[in-house]
């Protein structure tokens, strides 16, 4: 794989133009597409580099792994570039990763877009908000996305508007996925082969995926896209400066624009950096924490918060699972565990089910044999003598589905700052959240969908986890864009209602949550918001060299 | 508290159909020292203690009654407990031989070697094909 310069400290001292925090999903992308537009570009990561050839999916630990050292869930797993999170008054725990990448180093690769009605779920369902932009105004920047990340699957799903070929065919779906799209089949229902930022071939240095499973454990082969590979190569060699162990602890600013941020590097030392535009790209917990502990004398009650919807209407997904246990063995290990097939025949709203939006059906293959006696995604293997057996009736024989619901947003659902501080005396964010009635209707309606399916594929047995409490891998809604100052933080192109020159781009903006994964959207939203700042200021003219430059890499 | 401890790995997973019970494939004080780096070990401690009978004199059945009621007096512990047996025996060599024996499963590390799949085959899609488009339009603000 391409070899990037490893920086810790800044190689210039330059007038930023755009100071970004975070190098994760919107990080990367927003950081490549600036620097491509000529700005001087610095981007401050909390982590480091993650190598690729030192994912656990090469040791014999590696399902250990799973669990402890790359256990999702930072509170758990405790790296040293982690902060810990108070969760203690959430039923869904934080998943997330802090690195040069974000979460894409851990993340199964699922890659769907938005749907248009997802944009638009006021002017349908008369609840919540619309958002002040449409599916159709990112489509240009999805596509733009996928030719960095790489995009396997299928044109022509019905559940889409038009859509042109992806660069790669769909990955190999596996002997369980084919069971259920069967079922699908006979019972009339939408189903299709996944978007996946999984290369099913050659890109560039990167591999084509080998179907080995473990994706969250991180791509020795560079087939499951990872910003750090994606992006990060393209944005250093058009210009971005990553500078990694680099702890914003505040955004500086006055009354009408931020001027810089604090930051606090590996060794403890702090630091002081100017910018003429602060762009936050830190997901949906780390935004509104940094904006909530940037709070001045002008800002009493947090950054850009005079509509005091900094932190609220935190979003998640809440994610059902159905498992059926097969009478043959369905090799369920084989394959990236995220990504086969997904249906979206509910999706929409039917007032005649009771609950307005609906759920995404995203079927997920089987563990290892550790990962099956523990429980994986349902429950441990019991002990006892009857406990091989037991193993076995299991083991490389299940396919699960997920019920990934519509998130409503509710303001009593937020980041707060915790009493508790972190090793460095910021405070941490405390997670306050509860599933509502509606999303409560769409699991059981979706679990007993998911039962009929998995039961038509011939499953023998059913078990199902009515809510997956580590499934807060989704971070969404905290700083919403609107128009209206009074009820949203940032406008349509993702700049602060309150200070001109701080921009927000992560899932932190979702106006509502759609029910599928977002981390496509949210990367289409920071390139958009990229070429609306990249108006707004006023660049030098390019040399030569650098101009020829800029037109290579973005050809 | 070794001794204790082997006895009732022998129960949690017994040995059978050439695979190893527990106690035959986990080291002890390796468990010991896996739980004291994860865990609270007093409260896990604690836990073993409140088992008085030796349950290598018990038959097989109340054996079990004992340990299920030490389940119901500390389920946390008692989780954390099973799953750290469960990392060492699913990761011992022996285990994974057998269960290689059985199922073909492989043992080596997933990467670098991956698997073999069948590619995906596009005549699968035969109803669905057949749907018209249902994405809606969703006029609205904008």
């Amino acid at each position: 794989m391409k070899k990037v310069r490893l920086l810790s400290t800044l190689t210039f001292m330059p007038e930023i133009d755009f100071l970004v925090i975070g190098a994760g999903a919107s990080g990367a992308a927003v950081s490549w597409r600036l620097a491509l537009g000529g700005a001087k570009v610095v981007c401050l990561e909390q982590g480091g580099w993650v190598l690729p050839e030192s994912a656990p999916s090469l040791t014999s630990s590696w399902e250990q792994a799973r669990q402890r050292s790359h256990n999702p869930n930072p509170n758990v797993r405790m790296n040293k570039w982690d902060y810990p999170i108070d969760a203690t008054n959430t039923p869904i725990q934080p998943s997330l990763y802090n690195a040069v990448g974000g979460s894409t180093i851990h993340w199964g690769a699922h890659f769907p877009r938005m749907k248009p009605s997802d944009f638009r779920v006021f002017s349908q369902d008369g609840i919540a908000l619309d958002w002040p932009i449409s599916y159709f105004e990112l489509a240009e920047y999805f596509e733009i996305n996928d030719q960095m990340m790489g995009v396997s699957g299928l044109a022509g799903d019905p559940a889409y508007p038009p859509r042109g070929a992806r660069e790669f065919p769909p990955l190999p779906i596996g002997l369980g996925a084919k069971k259920i799209a069967e079922a699908y089949e006979r019972m009339g229902y939408h189903w299709w082969p996944v978007d996946s930022a999984i290369i099913n071939g050659q890109k560039g240095t990167r591999k084509g995926c080998n179907n080995c499973g473990p994706c969250d454990l991180g791509c020795p082969r560079g087939s499951r896209a990872s910003v750090d590979l994606a992006y990060w190569p393209a944005a250093i060699e058009a210009g971005a400066q990553l500078i990694t162990e680099a702890t914003v602890t505040k955004i500086i600013s006055d009354k009408n624009q931020v001027t810089g941020v604090s930051y606090r590097d590996a060794a403890g030392q702090q630091h002081h950096l100017t910018a003429k535009n602060v762009v936050l790209a830190s997901n949906g917990i780390g935004t509104a924490r940094l904006l909530l502990l940037s709070a001045n004398e002008y800002f009493e009650s947090g950054l850009a918060n005079n509509s005091d919807q900094v932190g609220r209407n935190l979003m998640h997904h809440p994610t059902g699972l159905v498992t059926g246990i097969f009478d043959e063995y369905l090799d369920g290990f084989k394959g990236p565990f995220a990504v086969s097939i997904y249906s979206q025949e509910f999706y929409e709203t039917d007032e005649a089910r009771g609950f307005v939006r609906g759920y995404q059906a995203q079927t997920i293959r089987s563990d290892g044999p550790l990962g099956t006696a523990s429980g994986g995604y349902t429950k441990p293997v019991k002990w006892g003598r009857n406990h091989h057996e037991d193993f076995y009736q299991q083991f490389g024989k299940t396919a699960s589905i997920t019920v990934t619901t519509e998130d409503l947003p509710n303001p009593e659902n937020r980041v707060t700052l915790s009493s508790q501080v972190d090793r460095s005396g910021s405070q941490i964010p405390k997670l306050t959240y509860q599933v509502d009635d509606n999303a409560k209707k769409i699991l059981e309606f979706g679990i007993k969908k998911n039962t009929e399916v998995l039961m038509e594929a011939g499953a023998r047995e059913i078990i199902t986890v009515p809510l997956v409490g580590s499934a807060g891998f989704h971070l969404m809604g905290t700083a919403r864009m609107g128009e209206d100052p009074n009820n949203s933080v940032v406008d349509s192109v993702c700049r602060s209602h309150d200070l001109s020159n701080l921009w927000i781009v992560d899932g932190s903006v979702f106006v509502t949550a759609g029910a599928l994964n977002p981390t496509s959207t949210i990367q289409a939203i920071a390139l958009r918001a990229a070429d609306a700042m990249l108006e707004r200021i006023v660049l030098p003219a390019m040399d030569e060299n650098s101009a020829l430059l800029q037109q290579e890499l973005r050809s | 508290m070794n001794a204790k401890l082997e006895s009732l790995l022998e129960i949690l997973i017994p040995e059978s159909d050439g695979h190893p019970s527990a106690a035959q494939a986990v080291s002890i004080s390796n468990l010991i020292s896996d739980i004291a780096n994860q865990h609270n070990y007093e409260l896990i401690e604690k836990m073993l203690n409140s088992i008085t009978p030796d349950l290598a004199e018990l038959d097989i059945e109340a054996a079990e009654t004992q340990i299920r009621n030490c389940e119901d007096a500390f389920p946390a512990e008692f989780a954390a407990l099973l799953n750290a047996v469960y990392i060492a025996y699913y990761e011992s060599p022996k285990v994974l031989k057998r269960i290689s024996e059985k199922t073909g499963y492989n043992i080596n590390p997933p990467q670098p070697d991956g698997y073999s799949l069948a590619q995906f085959d596009p005549e699968l899609l035969h109803n669905v094909r057949a749907k018209r488009p249902f994405w809606k339009e969703a006029h609205g603000n904008s």
